[in-house]
């Protein structure tokens, strides 16, 4: 691969950048929860195993104007946030006590970022999504609305 | 990807390795050429973090902050610049317009930058143009860093 600066040559070796035409992952995981109350809040994911043993690649929200509906696991759906709702929301992902990283939710929209991946190399075993949690910053009413995060990340 | 002479550019973006939102707060009247210091984020304000990235957030993208100040207006972030500084007191970025870090405005590319061990409270924003900004309001950025 190619290179224009040694500075850029250190960013890739250091794994602190990615050509944005590259294989993002191999599977992708969807992550969803139900808005059960009102007004400024935490929201912690429910444990998933699977992705807190595979390596992270990226992390995207889907709004209701790319999937209008989001899957509840007992097979029934609820209509995902709007696009509009996007900038009350941040996404922490975590493990234990530490926060990784810290992302308001419009940065992991990709139509919003013409398409570009928010991308996120997190070794399996370095996250526990039961420990990472989004936060509601705004006041406004989204009680009902389902939060549908799309994880991508490399099977072991 | 492109080629210019003999040279393969690549159309890099960030991968992210920590980030945290950090915060400059538009304290009293806002004043032209006034500087506004990042607020202290213990954590991260001990020269001990490496900055690659940065993104900054109007309201359009994030409607207030996790202490609930409001986040200035697209419209406002128009008359603001940010200085970021090195441990050695280098202005290494001096009066960046606020609008050129909005993500969305560079076609979801994150300004990524040579990485820099950075005192985080000796980095301000500026404003140039006091526009509609009020007493209290935040300039949010998304810091994309290693520890040292």
């Amino acid at each position: 691969m190619g290179v224009v600066s040694s500075t850029e040559a250190y960013l890739l070796a250091t794994g602190k950048i990615r050509d944005y035409t590259d294989l993002v992952a191999n599977a992708t995981e969807v992550v969803s929860i139900v808005i059960a109350t009102n007004g400024v809040q935490d929201i912690y994911l429910s444990q998933n195993s699977m992705l807190d043993n595979s390596k992270l690649r990226a992390i995207e929200i889907v709004s209701n104007a790319e999937q209008i509906y989001g899957n509840n696991p007992d097979g029934t759906t609820s209509e995902n946030l709007t696009l509009a709702s996007l900038p009350d929301f941040v996404f922490t992902l975590g493990k234990d006590s530490e926060n990784i990283a810290r992302t308001p939710f419009t940065s992991m929209h990709r139509p919003t970022q013409n398409g570009k991946f928010y991308f996120i190399d997190s070794d399996a075993g370095s996250h526990r999504i039961g420990d990472s949690y989004i936060s509601q910053i705004g006041t406004g009413s989204y009680s009902g609305r389902i939060i549908t995060l799309r994880f991508w990340y490399n099977r072991i | 990807m492109y080629f210019c002479e003999n040279i393969l550019l690549e159309m890099n973006n960030i991968i992210v390795k920590q980030s945290q939102l950090v915060t400059a707060t538009i304290d009293g009247t806002p004043t032209v050429n006034r500087r506004y210091k990042f607020n202290d984020i213990p954590n991260l304000s001990r020269n001990n973090i490496i900055l690659y990235g940065i993104e900054a957030y109007s309201a359009s993208q994030l409607t207030s902050t996790a202490s609930g100040a409001d986040v200035i207006s697209a419209a406002d972030s128009l008359g603001v610049t940010v200085t970021l500084k090195d441990n050695q007191n280098n202005e290494f970025i001096y009066q960046m317009p606020y609008t050129n870090l909005i993500r969305s405005n560079n076609g979801g590319f994150v300004i990524l930058l040579e990485p820099k061990v950075i005192n985080l409270t000796d980095c301000y924003v500026q404003i140039n143009n006091a526009l509609s900004l009020a007493d209290g309001d935040q300039a949010v950025f998304n810091f994309y860093y290693d520890f040292v």
